[in-house]
């Protein structure tokens, strides 16, 4: 059988003692790392995969019951982190990417010694003392429109996330979006929306770093700073940018982050 | 979901498909496992089922937490040999959902089978975690433990009645369904004679609400609907053995003018004691078709007239009467319209077509009722006449003759006039129809050799 890696389109690059792990977002696979790729490449064994549902025939590897939480596909990126041999490894994740990463590093402390966070949310729903940034209301109306014309939908929608009126990377971003299965993507929005990791993310023991973007609809500033507040060894980067995908708009803005974050890790490595 | 159930608010919307249907309670199961947990002195218990795919679906936990279904670790659970008491945690990757739910590493992990058809990968996993608070071991305490491996058995017959309960529930959804949803009124009578369902369609008909009615609630509506049938007697006749014979089948058409209803009513499994059904089929639309059909079999269609089956058919009627009832001998009259085809050459068949209908109109306002005009082909007509003296039917033939002549028919290629000449006998004795057309259709040709326009007649007497 094939290995969990190959199924979900695992593939290994990169020079470097010490490997990074890259967790994409809803919507996006592993291309959506394409402009950090270089710098990651010159410095570290760079591991890339599709979460399940994603990329390429991603319904392949998609079960709607054991990825009907984070866990699943928490699950599925420990079974890579196995396979690869990725013991200490520096996990960047973006958006629910990283969410899955905290999953993991909560479940098993031993295979990510840090964790670096791009506009990642433990929980998207507006609550008493928690600002989300969603009401339920306006989460439901996106379902809605997800089941009703899904790629009606992705024309609204992605031009949002995105957040700067770039058409190459709305284009790219759709590319990515159409490859799931609708009834997939829908089910993977309603658990992402959904979750709420508020009391799994205290339970980190590495490190973390946190990128959020100044301006980003998917993730108020204010979730960045509640995070920050809540874990133990936590640093917040509020970067200069707009949309929640700031990665591939502006890659030059998070290396730059990364200069400063990860430089010391890999020259000590 | 949150991961822990009791310590983050709750989130309106399920995330996942449930694996636990509503309305099944887990009130056994959760004490089953409660009890095991105490028992066997574990910091967390996880009951699951899984099946060949090895995705272990969250049936209970004690304490009372939420987990994910999640994959891999089942299997890996039954392969283990558990003889020897609990196992390392370190030995199995323990999935993320169960390990964010610990609060504490886990450390040790004892897994009791419990393999039933359909989810041989099922069990109930008691987890020990890290750094425990010191317990008492007295000899009770580990007694009670080493006895709960005797609960396995439990368990798998908890999940065998649960998966035998969802099966029926299944079944019975599927099946109410199909009884909503089929376009037939169907009743269904339970074998105890009791009580008996009724769907929607049946609802409509009877005028009352669907679902489960007493027996005599429902033979009332049938009843109610019977007699407002046309065909009531036929009907109560034809159902009367019902009461004695509990396997009888029966299928008639309940007629209700505007509606026609096929019923058919069969013993359930064809036996009686099992219960009975009936199928109530609207045919009203059929019974439409069928009688279009049997019109359009029946008559010309050019003219509306009877065709020369129906008029055969119903000339051999006419004769069979008049031997029964010894009434006037039935009259035959051949008609022909006089030059027909040279009507049709300078006026084209368009106009040749218009003046049949027309004269076929003006014959049948001469006529009564029962008397049956035909159009045998082409310009041939007939009529038979019944109930009528010799003199009589002379002056029914003449006032045909002259109506078809009494004004030219008008048509699109212009005003045509038209004369008919017209064979008259009587039917002697038993005489058959053929015989008394054939002798018809001889003063029919006498007519035309004559001059045409007039009527020839074979009678049994003499006409002064």
């Amino acid at each position: 059988m094939a290995t969990k890696f190959d199924r979900l389109h695992g593939r290994i690059s990169g020079r470097g003692k010490t490997t990074v792990v890259l967790g994409h977002g809803f919507g996006c696979d592993q291309t959506a790392w394409a402009g950090l790729l270089p710098w990651f490449e010159s410095r570290f064994r760079v591991v890339m995969f599709d979460f399940a549902g994603c990329g390429p025939d991603g319904e392949a590897n998609y079960d709607p019951l054991r990825h009907g939480s984070l866990f699943g596909h928490a699950d599925d990126l420990l079974e890579i982190l196995d396979e690869v041999g990725a013991e200490n490894c520096i996990y960047v994740g973006h958006s629910v990417g990283s969410m899955i990463g905290v999953a993991a590093s909560v479940a098993n402390h031993r295979t990510i010694s840090k964790i670096v966070m791009i506009a990642g949310s433990p929980c998207y729903l507006n609550h008493e003392d928690y600002q989300g940034g969603f009401e339920q209301a306006e989460l439901n109306g996106l379902y809605d429109g997800m089941a009703t014309n899904f790629q009606a939908w992705a024309a609204g929608f992605v031009p949002l996330v995105v957040g700067v009126p770039d058409h190459e990377v709305v284009d790219e971003f759709c590319r990515m979006l159409f490859q799931m299965r609708p009834d997939i993507a829908l089910a993977m929005a309603r658990m992402i929306f959904q979750s709420d990791m508020r009391v799994v993310l205290p339970r980190l023991e590495c490190p973390v770093h946190l990128l959020q973007p100044l301006k980003d609809m998917a993730v108020p500033v204010a979730v960045a700073n509640w995070m920050k507040s809540r874990i133990g060894d936590a640093t917040l980067d509020v970067i200069p940018t707009e949309g929640h995908v700031p990665h591939i708009t502006a890659p030059a803005a998070i290396i730059d982050v990364l200069e400063r974050r990860l430089t010391p890790l890999f020259e000590a490595a | 979901m949150p991961p822990l159930a009791a310590a983050s608010p709750q989130t309106p919307i399920p995330q996942t498909p449930q694996a636990e249907p509503a309305g099944i309670s887990n009130d056994g199961l959760d004490a089953l496992v409660n009890f095991a947990r105490r028992a066997a002195g574990a910091d967390v218990l996880l009951a699951f089922e899984a099946g060949d795919d090895g995705l272990a679906k969250p049936l209970s936990a004690s304490p009372k937490i939420d987990f994910m279904p999640f994959g891999k670790l089942a299997p890996m659970l039954h392969a283990a040999d558990w003889s020897q008491g609990p196992l390392a945690a370190e030995m199995f990757n323990l999935p993320s959902t169960i390990q964010v739910l610990l609060d504490r590493p886990a450390r040790e992990l004892w897994f009791l089978p419990a393999p039933v058809p359909e989810a041989r990968f099922s069990g109930m996993l008691f987890i020990w975690l890290s750094n425990p608070p010191p317990v008492c071991e007295c000899s009770f305490r580990l007694g009670m433990r080493d006895q709960v491996g005797m609960l396995a058995p439990v368990f798998s017959q908890m999940l065998i009645d649960r998966g035998t309960i969802l099966r029926k529930r299944q079944a019975m959804q599927r099946f109410q369904d199909l009884f909503g949803s089929v376009p037939n009124g169907v009743v269904i009578i339970e074998g105890h004679g009791q009580s008996g369902l009724i769907n929607a369609q049946m609802a409509m008909l009877f005028a009352m609400s669907a679902g489960e009615k007493t027996v005599s609630e429902i033979a009332e509506a049938m009843r109610a609907l019977r007699e407002r049938c046309i065909n009531a007697e036929f009907l109560t006749e034809l159902y009367r053995p019902l009461q004695r014979a509990l396997d009888l089948e029966l299928r008639a058409v309940w007629d209700l003018g505007h509606l026609k209803l096929e019923v058919e009513t069969h013993p359930i499994l064809g036996n009686g004691r099992n219960g009975r059904i009936w199928l109530f089929h609207d045919v009203t639309a059929q019974h439409i078709v069928d009688e279009n059909l049997r019109k359009l079999a029946a008559t010309d269609a050019l003219t509306g007239l009877w065709n020369r089956r129906q008029f055969f058919a119903a000339g051999e009627a006419l004769l069979a009467e008049q031997d029964a009832s010894g009434s006037e001998p039935v009259a035959a009259l051949m008609l022909d319209i006089d030059y027909f085809k040279a009507i049709n050459d300078r006026y084209g068949h368009q106009a040749g077509d218009e003046v049949l209908r027309e004269i076929s109109a003006r014959l049948k306002s001469m006529l009564r009722h029962q008397d049956q005009l035909s159009r045998l082909g082409g310009e041939e007509f007939a009529v038979l006449l019944s109930g009528l003296s010799a003199p009589g039917v002379v002056e029914i033939a003449e006032r045909l003759r002259q109506a078809a002549a009494s004004a030219p028919v008008s048509t699109a290629d212009g005003d045509i006039e038209v004369r008919i000449s017209i064979g008259v006998t009587q039917r002697r004795g038993d005489e058959s129809l053929v015989m008394l057309l054939q002798r018809a259709d001889k003063a029919l040709y006498a007519a035309k050799a004559g001059g045409r326009n007039r009527v020839i007649c074979d009678l049994l007497a003499d006409l002064v």
